[in-house]
């Protein structure tokens, strides 16, 4: 019979080329041929690879010589050997010495992350040799990303050193470097050696043609980025200026409205007292990423309208100032927006994504791949269901987390019935979609108020009563109701938060985790902590049917015991989180099945049956766990 | 004038698998595999067309299930250069095409072989997608079982291979 070894190399490529990260290196894994395949240069692409996690061992204890094996050189393309997931210390320690011979011969790198590598800042090397420079800017001239974060020892004189080595930089990351706007600051050969002045970023920035900056972090302040808008022929597409507590909205006015052209990528994450300045909306209808979680003093409904129709990137998460009004003509105009995160926003309710998913717009929301609308009190049983109806074909991250409007019920498609004493709960969709009619361009109060009476009794649905809704055909598509309309219509979802959904119980969770036909194959993220209706059994149904899972939160999940632990351990072997603070069903024993080798992080907190001489000897025995967390354990057997 | 007049009422042409075997096809439908096509531009083989273009690669069984891909994919759009950076989806074979995957891994592989040589991208890029979805969330030794493949590593190249992985991320 033909085999699979008939294939020829480059088809074996191709067939890779269709796969995630996980899957190449599962496939890598297969034999000789399949690793040369899954190690094409072309698949590296979307990979990063972290040299920082290769430091730890020798290499750190030598000066001098390449971290990456001379075989891995030609196939990088983006690089990183800083901290961001190794231990700090090897990646302080990098020398200069060692960052030029592992540079050396990667022609192919386009990105470079020295993210808090600030012993390169202390080093008195600072590779003085100029033909070994020359050498080395010839072979990093296709590098455009180049990532200084965290090198709060980093200097004018220092930024100018690591620029130097690449001539055809677009993109400059100086996110928390100690960066210092005053006017105060002589300019001058001492300001240069000892602090980094924004004369100096400004100089790289007008120097290189910068494109993309990211300044997060820092004490950036208004008359900065104000110099920054006078710069002639300056063409940012992207800035990103997270927690920069000095600003204040002036100069981000004058910014946005010098870029007008070229910016496409904003990001404000966390910037409570930035302001919008003037009447203009910040001139915000190019924009293609707007992330500004956190500033509610700056996303108003003006701005929110004019930038909706051309976003694909979206996070307004705790930005209350945001009306229910705006947000549904802001989202019944995306038709680009692939990723929402509306989190705590009172503003995303189930008349807004009604209201945008039943708008005459067929193209509203529909490419929607990723939404969290976590704690959105007016979002319940009615809007998920549609979103589920809708979206199934998009939507690969779905975030719920701490909704008491979405119960069982919704879950599975279902509309809530009324309660014994013949009042509607809060969950039901009829009375709303009867009081819809007319209401178009309201603000839409039924919702908030009908949360804010108080909580209305919960009937989970019973099991005969489940059964025969579930089989019933359901026709009626004005109501949005039926299998078409339940969570699993929604195949190719990655990421499910359910975490906190106190009306979320078992026969939910029964009929979302089936053993038979496991709705979500693709999924790699799920959280349930706060769920106390989980059991052994769902777990051994997702084992079962969720084999990429790669991080599993399950805490204060009482119902689950070893068995299910070693179900999931046994079966999901890319593992690599696991949450399981306070299940009091885990022991020890079970603790014995934990040394995959793929786990990278568990939190075994207040397991009153885990002792502390269990996790010490799963430490020794699953040293590839880099992150464990027993806080409080072994309450039970210590205690009386 | 009389041999187009001829050509355009019959715009057939002969495939020769490599048993030998004669398939006549609609000029339009062959067209879909590159490698047919620039041989009929380079050789004009049209001049005397009752020759069978011969396929030396693909055997008559292969070639019947390659003609009727194309034959019910005749009047698809043609194929779009993807963006590199897009990613990849495997979940979007239609409904009909997954039925016509529906072969033992011998044929599913020789269609990929013969796709491949014939040059037809949506042909190679759907069989492509039935093998990967077949790797799909499994661990290296499912793999091997599902191809039957022999592991040709000894135990310190895995643990080298399984260190190396780990410094690989997603971006």
């Amino acid at each position: 019979m033909t085999t699979v070894s008939i294939l020829p190399e480059e088809v074996v490529d191709h067939i890779l080329g269709f796969l995630g990260l996980p899957d190449r290196k599962s496939a890598s894994l297969v034999c000789r041929n399949w690793l040369w395949a899954a190690r094409h240069p072309a698949l590296m692409r979307d990979v990063v690879v972290d040299a920082g996690s290769c430091l730890s061992g020798a290499a750190a204890a030598s000066s001098s010589g390449s971290i990456l094996p001379p075989e891995w050189k030609p196939l990088v393309r983006s690089l990183a050997l800083g901290s961001h997931t190794s231990s700090s210390k090897s990646s302080f320690a990098l020398s200069w010495r060692q960052l030029a011979d592992t540079l050396d011969g990667c022609h192919r790198l386009v990105s470079v992350d020295l993210s808090g590598c600030d012993g390169l800042c202390l080093a008195r090397d600072l590779l003085s040799d100029e033909s070994q420079r020359r050498h080395l800017r010839d072979q990093l001239v296709g590098v455009r990303h180049l990532s200084l974060a965290g090198l709060t020892r980093l200097t004018a004189t220092g930024l100018k050193r690591f620029v130097d080595l690449f001539t055809n930089l677009k993109s400059l990351n100086l996110r928390s470097c100690s960066l210092v706007c005053s006017s105060s600051v002589a300019i001058g050969s001492m300001a240069d050696a000892s602090v980094l002045t924004f004369a100096a970023v400004l100089d790289v920035v007008r120097r290189c043609g910068i494109e993309e900056l990211d300044l997060s972090c820092t004490d950036v302040t208004d008359s900065a980025l104000e110099q920054l808008a006078k710069v002639d022929s300056l063409h940012l597409r992207g800035i990103a200026l997270d927690s920069c507590r000095l600003l204040e909205g002036r100069g981000l006015a004058r910014l946005i409205a010098s870029q007008r052209g070229s910016l496409r990528r904003l990001s404000l994450a966390k910037n409570r007292h930035l302001q919008t300045v003037g009447s203009q909306p910040a001139t915000a209808d190019q924009l293609t990423e707007l992330l500004a979680p956190g500033c509610s003093n700056f996303i108003n409904d003006r701005l929110l309208i004019a930038s909706s129709s051309s976003l694909t990137v979206l996070d307004i998460s705790d930005c209350g100032r945001v009306s229910e009004g705006a947000l549904t003509t802001a989202l019944t105009a995306a038709r680009q927006l692939r990723s929402l995160a509306v989190a705590r926003c009172s503003a995303f309710t189930d008349a807004a994504v009604t209201e945008s998913l039943t708008s005459s717009d067929e193209a509203s929301l529909r490419m929607l791949e990723h939404l969290d609308a976590s704690s959105c009190a007016g979002f319940t049983d009615v809007g998920l269901r549609l979103l589920c109806g809708h979206l199934g074909k998009s939507l690969r991250s779905l975030r719920l987390a701490w909704l008491r409007g979405v119960t069982d019920w919704g879950l599975l498609g279902l509309p809530q019935p009324k309660s014994k004493d013949g009042e509607q709960c809060s969950t039901s969709s009829t009375s709303w979609l009867l009081s819809k009619s007319g209401r178009r361009g309201e603000q839409f109060p039924h919702y908030k108020r009908a949360v804010d009476v108080g909580e209305p009794k919960y009937n989970p649905p019973s099991y005969n009563e489940l059964k025969s809704l579930l089989s019933r055909s359901v026709d009626n598509s004005e109501a949005a109701i039926g299998p078409n309309y339940s969570l699993l219509s929604l195949r190719r979802l990655r990421l499910l938060d359910l975490s906190n959904c106190s009306k979320v119980t078992g026969i939910g969770l029964d009929e979302i985790f089936p053993s038979s036909q496991f709705p979500f194959p693709d999924l790699e993220e799920l959280h349930l902590q706060g769920n106390r209706h989980v059991q052994d059994s769902h777990l051994f149904n997702l084992a079962s049917g969720a084999p990429s899972l790669r991080q599993l939160h399950l805490s204060g999940s009482v119902g689950v015991s070893d068995k299910g632990l070693v179900a999931i351990v046994s079966r999901c072997h890319r593992l690599r989180s696991l949450g399981l603070a306070n299940c009091d069903g885990i022991t020890d024993a079970g603790l014995q099945h934990l040394a995959a080798d793929s786990l990278h992080y568990v939190d075994l907190s207040f397991c009153s049956r885990v002792s502390q001489a269990g996790l010490d000897q799963l430490a020794r025995r699953a040293p590839r766990i880099a992150e464990m967390r027993g806080l409080w354990t072994g309450t039970e057997l210590t205690g009386n | 004038s009389q041999l187009s007049n001829q050509r355009a009422a019959m715009p057939n042409i002969k495939l020769q698998s490599s048993d030998n075997e004669i398939f006549e096809v609609e000029l339009e439908i062959a067209k879909q595999s590159n490698t047919i096509k620039t041989m009929l531009e380079d050789l004009s083989v049209s001049d005397d067309s009752d020759d069978p273009v011969p396929l030396p690669n693909v055997n008559a069984a292969i070639l019947k299930k390659v003609i009727a891909w194309c034959t019910h994919h005749k009047d698809d759009p043609p194929p779009v250069e993807e963006d590199e950076y897009k990613e990849r989806r495997t979940d979007d074979i239609p409904t009909w095409d997954l039925e016509f995957m529906k072969v033992d891994q011998g044929t599913l592989f020789e269609i990929i072989l013969a796709s491949n040589y014939l040059d037809i991208k949506g042909l190679l890029d759907v069989a492509c997608k039935t093998v990967a979805n077949m790797i799909k969330g499994k661990s290296p030794e499912e793999i091997r079982k599902t191809f039957n493949i022999k592991c040709d590593f000894t135990a310190e190249e895995l643990e080298q291979v399984r260190k190396e992985n780990e410094w690989c991320e997603e971006k």
